[in-house]
C-alpha cells in the first residue's frame, strides 16, 4: 500500500535517509512540475493517534526546506503506485497552481480561547431545596458564558483584522466557541514580526489566551481534488 | 515532554491533518468512525485547554517532539 504524505516541486529533493511509517524510505514520484512524496506501507493505514499524527507531520515539515510543499490530508493511501500516478497526471493542472500559491510562504496559526473559568460553577453553593434560586443561577451562569463567546469571538475578528494585512492570505473561523481558529499564510522572514503583532495584542487582552503556532505546512492552504476525479470542480 | 501544553499543539495539529491539507479522491481508508473518535477526543482536549492554566507565557514542543511550533 502507498501511503502519501504531501506534493511538492519535482523534483523533490532531500529524502535520501529520511523514512516514514514503519521505518520505510521515503520516495517520490513525479509527473511534470509536481512530485508526490509517500512511502511503502503494509495495511490498513495508521490509526490517527498523536504519535501517528505527529510522525506524518514530520515528514511535511521536512519538505518545507524546499520550495513549495503541500501537505496531505492523514491517512491518504493507495493501492500501488499505478495509482498514485494516475492521480498525479489527473490533477497535475491543480496541484502545480497550489504549490505556486504557497511557494516560499509557512502558514502561521493563530488561536484566541477563552478564559479559564477559575470559579466553581455557583449553582454548587445553591442548596437543592432552592429550586427558583437555582434556575435564577443557572440563568446568570450561561449568561456570562455566552457574554465569553461573544468577546471571544469579537477580540478574534479584531485581531484578524490587523493580522491580515501582513499576511499573503488568512482565514478565520468563530464557528467553534469557545474559542477563535485563524491560519495566515507568511514569508519567512515577516514571521518574526507577525508573532510580534500577535503578541502585542495579547498583552493588550490579558483577559483571553492569544496562542501563535508554526509555522506549519500550508494544511489551510491546499487545493481540495474532487472525489470523483473531475477536473471542473 | 516538558510542562508545557501538548493539548494545545495537538488540536492545532488535528484541525490541520484531519480537516485540512489536500484531499485527495483515492483509497482512503480512516473511517468515520475513526475520525469520530478522534474528535472526541478532541472536545475531551478542550475541556482540558479550558481548564489549563498560564497556556499564554508558555512554548510548547509537544509530545516531546522536536517540532518548530510554539505557543506564545
Amino acid at each position: 500500500m502507498i501511503y502519501l504524505y504531501a506534493f511538492c516541486d519535482a523534483p523533490a529533493a532531500g529524502l535520501d535517509g529520511r523514512t516514514g511509517f514503519a521505518g520505510r524510505p521515503l520516495e517520490a514520484l513525479s509527473a511534470g512540475a509536481v512530485s508526490a512524496v509517500f512511502g511503502r506501507i503494509e495495511p490498513p493505514a495508521p490509526p490517527p493517534i498523536p504519535e501517528n499524527l505527529w510522525l506524518h507531520e514530520e515528514v511535511a515539515e521536512s519538505l518545507m526546506t524546499g520550495p513549495a510543499v503541500l501537505p496531505v490530508r492523514f491517512a491518504t493511501t493507495f493501492a500501488d503506485e499505478p495509482a498514485l500516478r494516475d492521480v498525479l497526471e489527473r490533477h497535475g493542472s491543480r496541484l502545480a497552481p497550489g504549490l505556486d500559491r504557497v511557494r516560499g510562504l509557512v502558514e502561521i496559526g493563530v488561536r484566541i480561547l477563552a478564559p479559564a473559568d477559575d470559579d466553581e460553577p455557583a449553582t454548587r453553593a445553591v442548596p437543592a431545596a432552592g429550586g427558583r434560586a437555582y434556575l435564577q443561577v443557572r440563568a446568570a451562569e450561561e449568561h456570562r458564558r455566552q457574554s465569553r463567546h461573544a468577546e471571544v469571538a469579537r477580540l478574534g475578528g479584531d485581531l484578524h483584522g490587523q493580522l491580515l494585512p501582513l499576511a499573503r492570505e488568512g482565514t478565520f473561523s468563530d464557528q467553534r466557541a469557545p474559542m477563535t481558529a485563524a491560519a495566515y499564510l507568511v514569508p519567512p522572514a515577516a514571521v518574526g514580526q507577525f508573532r510580534g503583532q500577535v503578541e502585542q495584542f495579547a498583552r493588550r487582552h490579558p483577559g483571553v489566551r492569544v496562542l501563535c503556532t508554526g509555522p506549519w505546512p500550508p494544511y489551510h492552504f491546499a487545493p481540495t481534488i474532487p472525489r470523483d476525479g473531475d477536473n471542473h470542480a | 515532554m516538558t510542562d508545557d501544553p501538548p493539548d494545545v499543539s495537538l488540536l492545532e495539529l488535528l484541525d490541520r491533518l484531519l480537516d485540512k491539507g489536500v484531499v485527495l479522491s483515492g483509497d482512503i481508508t480512516l473511517s468515520v468512525a475513526d475520525v469520530d473518535l478522534v474528535y472526541l477526543g478532541l472536545r475531551v482536549l478542550l475541556s482540558s485547554v479550558e481548564t489549563a492554566r498560564g497556556l499564554s507565557s508558555s512554548a510548547a514542543s509537544a509530545n516531546g517532539h522536536d517540532l518548530p511550533v510554539r505557543v506564545l
